[in-house]
């Protein structure tokens, strides 16, 4: 079941009298239990879509979708106490730093317990009562796999490492119970061990407790090691969206292909100090966006139609949006 | 036969100044000894975990910070550890991207023509061509001379960061994350920029990264620190198939199982 | 014939043209400046324009009031005072003498608060805190209080009163500029220009003074108003610029004993003083949010 539908969401914001399509006709869909991978660089708008979500944008920026519903409920036109609600209890969201997130001035164990949902808590009596708090924050702790609770716990984000922070505020974002969780680049300069614990941590919640995770990243490599599917996205539009195993094997669009090549370890065969496959130029800003397609002049199979922005074709569960795409024979 | 390397580091160490603290004293971390050597043309690449002290011991390479002890032979001659032209001149740093790499007071141009003016006798004119030259070396235009950072994308200023390391004709690059916080696409341009410039140049290049994929395929060897030691050096083809230490195991194996998806 | 280059459509402005554009955006900030040029240009244009000299008293024309009134006489357009001076000539002196000494007088603190600044900002530990700490005290006090403690010291006279406020005005720069070379110091690319071989003085002068200039036009241009309001408070004092100087503060402490029969004695000066100060401020918030919108793109 679907339960984060994303249909033509378009964005524009209003810069020097001019109205900029900063995400164009965006699709995203989350089903309940799966793990969603929404992949982009820096300017793609991955950013303003988890914005868009979770309601955090401003006014005077119109946003405009065909569906942008949760559980099938019209997140744009239902009260702001309601959205509210569900961004409280059903979607959490991590940021990408977790030590600019984090509040320096309090110990994790305040941080914790304030956010603490008031359903959850049991007793009548304010001792019972942070007794009871103090349990489910243990529990929370122990269960994204932090070892030492009872001394990290009292301590200040500053003394501890970026992975125990991360983790954290996993935990900080789990202890609503949510349904989605969004996961804004949350591996963003880890080494490698610490990005693969924490990648472990969600591949864990998503089996055991039922999570469908929204991962936003441009890390593929963490990306494909656990997410279910993918949408890709580019300055704003999205390319080429489907199943992780197709697209990693069979992309269709060229930026999908482009960034499988950017990482080296995706081609085993790939010989040493060889080039890396890479597209030319680099991502145009907001105020020079080309018409079209957005690819266009960066891509390697660019032609006259490429102008015209490439409508939505999809093959199964396999959607991309672009007039030439490879592995296919164009009718 | 190996001929002799052209960068020795012997017993390199590093103490960091007891500072009084009122507080609390800090458990000090200690660097080395460490010993290197790097030969013409060669790709070293350091890995390690968080506080390994990876980044140091580049910085302690190119520079940045001053060694305690210990000596650095470039070409068989000593290098003063302090302040010396011949480093300058030979050995120069990139750092990792961010917002402060580059002067945001400065055109580009002059930010290249500083190295010149204070490490090289040549006439403004002269300068002028060096500039432009090492411009179009990394992929950038002759325009570029006059543009500002801010117009720039974050790869042309990693490429600007590159063409002040490669002006005084260096013959070690050092560099410090140069990866890091560049997206994917202009990451692999940066890499195939670099080894262009080091297959044309000659250049021994070492670099710091935690991006295991680009150390397997641009490092000739890997050396993996642990605790401000370095614990192992091999080949980088030997280091990744059959890591000894269990440091060097622990992040080979990391890697390896994210990539076997 | 078209136009080749690519790049014409595109203009690549430095960051203080940019900052220029920001400016000109602001309405009421460019109409500050040109009340401002309007100033300037009256106190280098003003004595070359008008026929009497400040000090010359028309005793047949003693409290002439200005042109429009009835008793006005059109030889002096703005009246005269009880000596019979003409008011608009002693005007333009005083704007000259007054702008004139607060823009010197903040040049020359602007000079050895950065030099003081830098010292402090490259150099660690005592040296540093000592110079900040220092001036803090000096800081906290205001700046007429200082200002009349070193004129007893000194003695009256535009030359002390300027020197006070010049020394009073110091720690403003130095604490701006040193801020600002610790917060750069910090950063990675004077780290490369240290590798190069760099001077801390090439340092200084190539790499932080560049992006600190706009900074320093800004905190300059709120000084000068300081220096307007204080030069004019010690004339009025009687402590600055002595009785005979046409200076706006001594101007409007002349004209008080015949402020009830003579009222725009005090009025004229006292509205240059006004609006000198209003554009000075004006011009500076201007620069201020310009400089902050640029930083923010």
């Amino acid at each position: 079941m679907i339960i984060l539908d994303i249909k033509n969401l378009t964005l524009e914001i209003e810069s020097n009298g001019v109205l900029i399509k900063a995400l164009d006709k965006v699709s995203l869909t989350v089903k309940e239990n799966e793990i969603r991978a929404l992949v982009g660089e820096t300017g793609s708008g991955k950013s303003l879509i988890v914005r868009a979500i979770s309601g955090a944008l401003p006014p005077q920026w119109i946003v405009t979708a065909d569906r942008l519903t949760w559980r099938g409920e019209n997140l744009l036109t239902m009260k702001q106490a309601q959205r509210q609600a569900i961004m409280r209890r059903d979607i959490a969201v991590i940021f990408q730093d977790p030590m600019a997130a984090l509040d320096p001035s309090s110990r994790l164990q305040e941080q914790l317990l304030e956010s603490v949902p008031e359903e959850f808590v049991e007793g009548r009596y304010w001792w019972e009562r942070n007794r009871s708090k103090m349990k489910i924050a243990k529990q929370i702790l122990a269960r994204v796999g932090i070892e030492n609770v009872a001394q990290c716990i009292n301590k200040y984000p500053h003394e501890l490492s970026l992975d125990i922070c991360q983790k954290f505020m996993i935990a900080l974002a789990l202890i609503s119970q949510p349904t989605l969780l969004i996961a804004d680049d949350p591996t963003r300069g880890m080494e490698t061990n610490i990005k693969k614990q924490i990648l472990a941590l969600f591949t864990h919640l998503n089996k055991t407790r039922d999570l469908s995770i929204l991962f936003v990243g441009h890390d593929l490599l963490a990306i494909s090691a656990m997410a279910h599917s993918m949408t890709v996205l580019y300055c704003g539009q999205t390319v080429e969206s489907g199943k992780m195993k197709a697209l990693r094997k069979r992309p269709l669009h060229p930026y999908t292909k482009a960034l499988l090549d950017s990482a080296p370890s995706f081609s085993p065969d790939l010989q040493p100090k060889s080039r890396l496959v890479a597209l030319d130029g680099t991502i145009p800003t907001l105020q020079h966006l080309p018409i079209g397609c957005r690819l266009g002049p960066r891509c390697p199979r660019a032609a006259k139609e490429c102008v015209q922005a490439p409508t939505e074709r999809s093959i199964n569960e396999h959607k991309y949006r672009c007039h030439y795409p490879l592995h296919l024979q164009v009718v | 036969m190996p001929i002799t390397p052209l960068l020795k580091i012997n017993q390199l160490t590093y103490n960091p100044p007891k500072r009084w603290n009122f507080f609390s004293p800090r458990p000090s971390f200690v660097l080395g000894p460490v010993d290197l050597h790097v030969h013409e043309s060669e790709t070293i690449a350091i890995i390690g975990g968080n506080d390994s002290g990876k980044s140091l011991l580049a910085k302690l390479i190119g520079g940045a910070v001053k060694p305690t002890s210990g000596e650095i032979l470039l070409n068989n001659q000593l290098i003063n550890t302090h302040h010396s032209k011949a480093r300058a001149n030979n050995i120069r740093m990139v750092f990792r991207h961010s917002a402060e790499s580059l002067n945001p007071g400065m055109s580009i141009g002059s930010m290249l023509d500083e190295p010149l003016r204070l490490n090289t006798q040549l006439s403004a004119a002269m300068r002028f061509e060096k500039v432009n030259h090492t411009l179009s070396l990394v992929g950038l235009m002759p325009e570029h001379y006059y543009y500002y950072k801010h117009k720039l994308s974050d790869g042309q200023q990693q490429r600007v960061a590159l063409a002040r390391a490669l002006i005084l004709d260096p013959q070690v690059i050092v560099a410090d994350e140069p990866f890091a916080a560049l997206d994917p696409s202009v990451r692999s341009q940066t890499v195939n920029l670099l080894l262009k410039l080091q297959a044309e140049l000659g250049l021994a290049f070492i670099f710091v990264s935690h991006n295991l994929g680009i150390v397997r395929h641009m490092a000739d060897r890997t050396i993996v620190m642990s605790e401000g030691q370095i614990v192992e050096s091999n080949l980088t083809q030997t280091l990744f198939t059959a890591p000894e230490h269990p440091s060097a195991q622990k992040l080979i194996h990391a890697h390896n199982s994210l990539v076997s998806y | 014939m078209p136009d080749t280059s690519l790049y014409e459509e595109e203009h690549y402005p430095t960051p203080l043209q940019a900052t220029w554009s920001e400016f000109r955006q602001r309405h009421v900030a460019v109409a500050g400046l040109g009340i401002l040029i309007f100033f300037i240009i009256m106190a280098i244009l003003g004595p070359l324009l008008t026929p009497f000299e400040p000090t010359t008293q028309h005793t047949d024309a003693v409290l002439l009031p200005p042109a429009w009134n009835d008793n006005g006489s059109i030889l002096h357009i703005l009246g005269t005072d009880a000596l019979g001076r003409d008011m608009l000539t002693r005007l333009f002196y005083g704007t000259q003498i007054t702008l004139f000494s607060s823009i010197i007088t903040v040049l020359v603190a602007l000079c050895f608060g950065v030099i003081l600044g830098v010292i402090a900002g490259m150099s660690a530990g005592l040296r540093s805190s000592f110079i900040n700490h220092i001036l803090d005290i000096l800081m906290l006090t205001p700046t007429l209080l200082i200002a009349i403690i070193i004129m007893a010291m000194l003695g009256t006279g535009l030359t002390n009163a300027m020197l006070a406020i010049g020394l009073a005005l110091i720690p403003r720069f130095v604490h701006v500029t040193r801020d600002f070379v610790r917060q750069e110091m910090s950063k990675d690319y004077i780290l490369t220009a240290k590798l190069d071989g760099a001077t801390s003085s090439a340092l200084f002068i190539y790499n932080i003074l560049p992006n600190m200039v706009e900074r320093l036009i800004v905190q300059g241009t709120l000084a000068i108003s300081i220096a307007i309001l204080d030069i004019s408070a010690l004339g009025f004092l009687n402590l600055g610029a002595q009785t005979l100087m046409p200076e706006l503060g001594v101007m409007i402490a002349d004209a008080l004993s015949t402020a009830y029969i003579a009222p725009w004695n005090i009025l004229l000066p006292g509205l240059a003083i006004f609006l000198m100060v209003l554009s000075v401020n004006i011009v500076g918030d201007g620069l201020r949010s310009a400089h902050r919108n640029r930083m923010s793109h």
